[in-house]
């Protein structure tokens, strides 16, 4: 009898304690949210805290400008570890603490459900790095990303390998990593269109230090040129070994590759030579914001901006911010709709945004091919492919090919070095 | 009192606790302190729940090591968002399917195995594991997606229960069910006990008009199902307390009756994502309703799965083939002496704990939408795995609490820095909880141990108060545990530890003070930038070592039922070391 | 042909690394019946040790790279060595008399405490051996375009050395057939007045030094590695030192090759896409055997005891 009673205590203590959810509405002079998700442990936790730093830098400047409408901006932080499961838990916690506006998430296989999250609960969400096609393929309205697509990449590899290195038979290899495949399959696709021949292609094993064995099978098959869409860990374990064992591939890679770690892995001897494709380095960019804010950084952490995806956060913040004190608004429906129709040529920090299209994607691409030099120095090359189609859209046919392929994340370290090596 | 007697006291005390954890349950996200986030924990939690469920069937019941449980995990997710993606099939549906991929290809994967003693099958299924998450990188068939995965999986979708047919045919599905379960007992019983759900389903939603409570008589057709699995004996009792609560829920029904009816509409409309109404044949209509992203419906289903998982559970422990899993784990060889088939009995094991972690998959692919081969490599095995072993491999609770501090515990202590390490009374506590555990180790020598102990104090407070860095706590902790077990290895060499400790504390204090500025700095840096997530595979990992050590059956252990051979067999938790004595 | 040797050579160079982790392995395997999960995790941290001691020895020795090399691998063999003796203190010896499943456990359990060290102390990235240490050497050709590379042959030479070394040692000296006399039964040799627990501290001793050491030239040789090296590399020395059959030394350098060279030749001539499923060959080899042949190549029938 007592335990019923207990029992039944228990109940009733429950049901007493269960308390009805405030809502709190934004009030004038109220900070501003803005939620930041990103990796700040596990794997990349150096990009997550990279974004971190770029993007509380920007807050404290704005703040010290009078900060957004009067109101001064809050920056909140979740680490999502770069996994689903906790991206999506994470997102519910930035929803939970009621913010405006939402930058991340750093590899796509995280901001995919974040997305969902932030789509029902009607929150502006921006992504400075994940570049899998099929995230703007959902209609999510208020969602954006600030970076570009990989299919440009490929073309314009495949344009560089064909018009300035005048090669015929070209070689792929990518690391199986969604981002890697996908911008493999796009150079494939575009390598056929032009004429090219495709004499090699396959992935290697990313967890692997040995990769001796595919080397020498290119060796074997001697193609004019090898494009490797893979991370630098393993591009310069690729040109280290490609020189023990005396091969004589000429190699050209991603933007992934794109860390003055290659060069440190390879050897400067074994780089050398070796063409890279990829966004400017920040150096190159010819934009004051972009030097500003760089000197600014690197003042303020006394540590230099090295990663371009740190600078596309510091990005995506001002691209929020904009919209709103345009708007005068913060609801998300106002400013989404500011962002697809009324936002073009912000003087952004990696050029100016042309503006988003109706997918949520960044209008226009930058891609430009970098060689290695004697001294170990990523050097803009002279020779550059004419600008041509560039800006034309993927025709529809090749979208679905994106959508079959799942093309591409950003998933790694991609970073950009301000001084290259 | 006899033994008999105190047997029933207990296991009526445990169904107390069960009961007094399904309210806790139910009542779980109404509760002041439940957000949305926390709810997500609570479903994430739940799933874990029903993994570590089935992991136990193997390893807890069956004794076999499986370190490659992720892999029928992922078997099940990717079953059920490929389904999902290609083909459309609602998420519910292909619970069966993936269930059963998982459960056949455990059997196609174990069969040549189960041979292999304990760390060879170990090492087996990390292998499997390896290969399975290897599969699903290298995109295989060109189905898997990729390293990213697959994104995109649909959420659940039932039909609206209150719209013709689906009150009759749930009324029928539940009816089957509740023959099945109380097939034993007499007619009567089993017709009386129908009668009171059949009437508290059907009437009370016709006499009042209302179709919305369609929903409360289903949550009453369940409660019914509950009472008569839970029970051993359908007797005329257990019939008394089915018709008790048709009664109320019938009162409930006919007395809230419109309020009622609105509120569970409205409630239904904020919850779900409700669709536009299908023509079926013969002239049926079908309401579609969705999830939405909303823990909390989630939350219900998952529990729905732990309740079905601990029923299906609680009655395979005590079926014939549980006492044969009992039976080849405590002795194989005795086992098969006394005409028991231990491959096809293990096999069972894995099938079925394989199919089981396949139905969690489906879950998870549903709430999460993504799966990517991350989600099911081996450090989810091992997770799960813990949550077994350290938890109580073979017993239930043991589970639930090893669920708590595998996953739950992370994710709250997320943003909480250990500063109590280091602040307020938190370094005197642990300093006293040290002392207390070493002074009671040496109880025979009070006086001795105190002064031992005085050492060890020094030397954690010392430094602190000569520099005025409180961080130099953090240092004191383990100054403090060598201290201890320097004393305790001295003293089991017979040599005087006095002179050893004080002399080691004043050149600790004295190497502290001097020296102590930078490491408290970073003492102190590391403290406040600790990010538990940082360290989940480390204290794991430690967890795992202290567990193994302190108390190798897990937390709150199984409770053994019968059969043990000998002294010998106890030592060895679930490994035979000697030939059974069989008396 | 040529790309046949160029590719064997391949081969028997990761195999090399291969053999000497797997001796780890083998040699706990032999007297406690246990795998030592946290080996490649030990594996690792002699990499971790070697990149931080070179890091700062290069520039105090410059232009004297092998003796820099030479100090960092005693200091990194003792280290890694004392780690392992630790480990075995206070994780193993405890469990002696559990069963067989709880210090499998408990040394995974270790492995995750180890690797969790490394991470945090890497933050989690790629560390980059020294510039330019050994660049020099010369390269040997054989025939056709066939070559192998100087710092190859030293890899080579030194893994066969460690070998020779280790198995002249079990072989032929005293603590070395004390070593053997325990590995069959810890009893009768306590009886024969082995101190037992001085072996296996030693065991504990040789085979995580070996794989510290073993770490050290995986990072001359590639360069680079960060925390997670440990685990695959662990695991596929592990089957290779089942391949060989577990316990038996020479059947653990054998198995080494052996592997190596399968994996080798698999991505080789396994077509478009073998490399990506590299690991899925060692792992599928592993079930195979245990299958097959359980005892592995070298390994005797034993009965089993119950």
């Amino acid at each position: 009898m007592n335990r019923r009673v207990l029992a039944i205590t228990v109940l009733v203590v429950m049901l007493v304690s269960m308390s009805v959810p405030m809502s709190v509405g934004a009030q004038e002079g109220e900070p501003i949210l803005i939620g930041l998700q990103g990796p700040m442990t596990g794997d990349y936790a150096y990009e997550g805290q990279g974004f971190q730093k770029a993007v509380q830098l920007m807050v404290d400047l704005t703040n010290e400008q009078g900060g957004i409408l009067g109101r001064p901006v809050e920056l909140i932080v979740e680490d999502d570890a770069g996994d689903p499961t906790q991206a999506a838990l994470v997102a519910e916690r930035l929803v939970d603490a009621g913010v405006v506006a939402v930058i991340g998430a750093y590899n796509s296989t995280a901001t995919e459900p974040a997305s969902e999250v932030y789509h029902e609960a009607g929150i502006l969400h921006i992504t400075p790095s994940s570049t899998a096609t099929r995230l703007t393929e959902k209609g999510f309205e208020q969602f954006f990303r600030v970076c570009f697509l990989d299919d440009r990449q490929g073309l314009f590899a495949v344009r560089f390998m064909d018009e300035v290195l005048g090669a015929e038979r070209i070689g792929i290899l990518h690391d199986n990593s969604t981002y890697a495949a996908g911008l493999a399959e796009w150079t494939r696709y575009y390598a056929e269109e032009a004429g090219l021949e495709v004499v090699f292609y396959d992935a290697i094993n990313p967890e692997d230090q040995d990769f001796t064995p595919i080397l020498t099978n290119i060796g074997e098959v001697n193609p004019d040129a090898v494009y490797f869409t893979g991370y630098h860990a393993q591009g310069g374990l690729l040109l280290r070994q490609t020189a023990d064992l005396g091969l004589d591939i000429q190699w050209i890679m991603g933007n992934a590759c794109n860390n003055p770690e290659l060069i440190e892995i390879a050897g400067v001897d074994a780089a050398a030579g070796t063409f890279i494709t990829t966004e400017p380095l920040p150096q190159d960019l010819d934009y004051p914001e972009a030097r500003e804010f760089v000197e600014l950084f690197e003042e303020t952490y006394g540590e230099p901006l090295t990663s371009i995806w740190w600078l596309m956060a510091a990005e995506a913040f001002n691209v929020i911010r904009y919209a709103i004190e345009e708007t005068g608004s913060t609801d998300t429906e106002v400013l989404a709709d500011f962002l697809h129709n009324e936002f073009h040529d912000f003087p952004g920090l990696t050029g100016p945004i042309i503006g988003f299209d109706e997918k949520g994607d960044r209008l226009g691409t930058i891609h430009v091919a970098y060689i290695i030099d004697e001294d170990g120095n990523f050097v803009l090359y002279p020779e550059q492919p004419a600008a041509g189609e560039e800006e034309e859209a993927a025709p529809a046919e090749e979208e679905e090919a994106g959508e079959a392929e799942e093309a591409a994340t950003e998933e790694e370290s991609t970073a950009e070095e301000e001084e290259g090596g | 009192m006899n033994v008999n007697s105190i047997a029933t006291d207990k296991r009526q005390l445990s169904r107390l606790g069960y009961a007094l954890l399904l309210i806790l349950a139910l009542a779980l996200p109404f509760l002041g302190f439940m957000d949305r986030s926390k709810m997500s924990v609570a479903v994430l939690a739940g799933i874990y729940v029903i993994l570590g469920l089935s992991l136990n069937i193997i390893v807890g019941y069956a004794g076999l090591f499986q370190l490659g449980h992720a892999a029928f995990y992922g078997l099940g997710a990717y079953t059920t968002a490929i389904l999902s993606i290609n083909y459309g099939v609602p998420v519910l549906l292909s619970i069966p399917i993936a269930a059963l991929i998982a459960g056949i290809a455990a059997i196609i994967i174990s069969k040549p195995i189960l041979h292999l003693r304990g760390d060879y099958l170990c090492i087996v299924t990390i292998a499997f594991g390896e290969i399975f998450r290897i599969a699903a990188v290298n995109n295989i068939f060109g189905i898997t997606g990729g390293s990213n995965g697959l994104f995109g999986t649909a959420r659940p979708e039932f039909l609206l229960p209150w719209i013709e047919p689906i009150p009759l045919i749930t009324l029928i599905a539940i009816l089957i069910v509740y023959a099945i379960t109380v097939r034993k007992s007499p007619l009567n019983v089993q017709l009386l006990g129908g009668a009171a759900i059949a009437l508290a389903y059907y009437l009370p939603p016709l006499i009042t008009g209302q179709e919305p409570l369609f929903v409360l008589s289903i949550v009453m057709g369940l409660l019914g199902l509950l009472v008569a699995s839970m029970t051993h004996n359908f007797s005329y009792r257990e019939a008394g307390a089915l018709w008790g609560i048709a009664v109320v829920f019938a009162l409930i029904m006919l007395i809230g009756g419109g309020n009622l009816a609105g509120a569970i509409d409205q409630g239904v409309r904020d919850t779900f994502k409700v669709g536009d109404p299908i023509e079926g044949p013969m002239g049926m209509t079908f309401v579609p309703v969705a999830f939405k992203r909303d823990p909390i419906p989630y939350y219900y289903l998952v529990l729905i799965f732990i309740i079905i998982t601990l029923v299906g559970m609680l009655r395979l422990q005590d079926s014939r083939l549980g006492r044969a899993w009992l039976y080849v784990r405590e002795d194989e060889l005795a086992a098969e002496a006394t005409g028991i088939d231990t491959t096809r009995v293990k096999l069972a094991a894995f099938a079925i704990g394989s199919a089981w972690a396949g139905v969690a998959g489906t879950l998870y692919a549903s709430r999460f939408t993504v799966v990517s081969p991350d989600s099911f490599d081996f450090l989810q095995s091992v997770i799960i795995f813990c949550i077994v072993v350290l938890g109580g491999s073979g017993s239930i609770p043991g589970i639930l609490v090893g669920t708590l501090g595998m996953v739950v515990l992370p994710e709250l202590l997320r943003d909480v820095a250990p500063t109590f390490l280091i602040e307020g009374i938190g370094p005197f506590a642990i300093l006293a909880l040290i002392l207390a555990f070493y002074i009671h180790s040496r109880r025979q020598h009070l006086t001795k141990a105190a002064l031992e102990a005085g050492a060890i104090a020094l030397a954690f407070i010392a430094p602190t108060l000569l520099t005025a860095q409180p961080s130099l706590y953090l240092a004191g902790i383990v100054a403090a545990l060598v201290g201890v077990w320097i004393a305790s290895e001295l003293n089991r060499r017979d040599i005087n530890p006095i002179p050893w400790l004080w002399g080691g504390a004043v050149i600790y204090i004295a190497l502290l003070t001097l020296a102590g500025q930078g490491l408290a700095q970073s003492l102190s840096d590391g403290i406040h930038n600790f990010r538990i997530t940082d360290w989940r595979d480390g204290l794991m990992g430690a967890a795992m070592v202290l567990m193994m050590i302190l108390r190798p059956a897990g937390l709150i252990p199984e409770r053994r039922r019968g059969i043990v051979f000998s002294a010998v067999a106890e030592v060895g938790e679930g490994e035979s070391v000697s030939t059974p004595q069989l008396a | 042909m040529e790309k046949f040797l160029q590719q064997l050579i391949n081969g028997l160079t990761i195999g090399g690394f291969y053999a000497l982790v797997a001796l780890g392995y083998t040699m706990v395997y032999g007297v406690l019946k246990l795998i030592n999960f946290a080996h490649g995790d030990m594996f690792m941290w002699g990499t971790l040790v070697g990149w931080a001691l070179l890091a700062a020895l290069v520039a105090p020795l410059a232009g004297m790279d092998l003796v820099a090399i030479l100090i960092t691998s005693v200091v990194v063999m003792g280290v890694i060595g004392a780690v392992g003796v630790t480990i075995e203190r206070v994780a193993y010896r405890p469990l002696r008399k559990a069963g067989r499943l709880s210090p499998v456990i408990s040394a995974l359990g270790a492995a995750f405490v180890l690797e969790a060290l490394a991470r945090n102390a890497t933050e989690a990235r790629v560390k980059v051996y020294p510039q330019n240490l050994l660049e020099n050497l010369p390269s040997i050709p054989l025939i056709g375009g066939v070559s192998l590379s100087g710092l190859q042959l030293l890899m080579l030479i030194t893994c066969v050395l460690l070998m020779v070394g280790l198995y002249a040692f079990v072989q032929r000296t005293r603590i070395g057939t004390a070593m053997r006399a325990v590995s069959l039964d810890h009893d009768v040799s306590r009886l024969m007045g082995i101190n037992v627990d001085q072996i296996i501290t030693l065991v504990f001793f040789i085979g995580p030094a070996l794989g510290g050491i073993g770490g050290v030239l995986v990072g001359l040789y590639y360069r680079s590695f960060d925390f997670t090296l440990g685990w695959i590399f662990g695991l596929k020395a592990f089957i290779a030192a089942i391949l060989g059959g577990i316990g038996n030394i020479p059947g653990a350098v054998l198995g080494g090759f052996v592997l190596g060279i399968v994996e080798t030749m698999a991505t080789a001539y396994g077509g478009a896409g073998a490399s990506a499923w590299k690991d899925a060959i060692a792992y599928i080899l592993l079930i195979i055997i245990l299958i097959a042949r359980p005892t592995g190549i070298l390994g005797e029938t034993v009965a089993e005891k119950v």
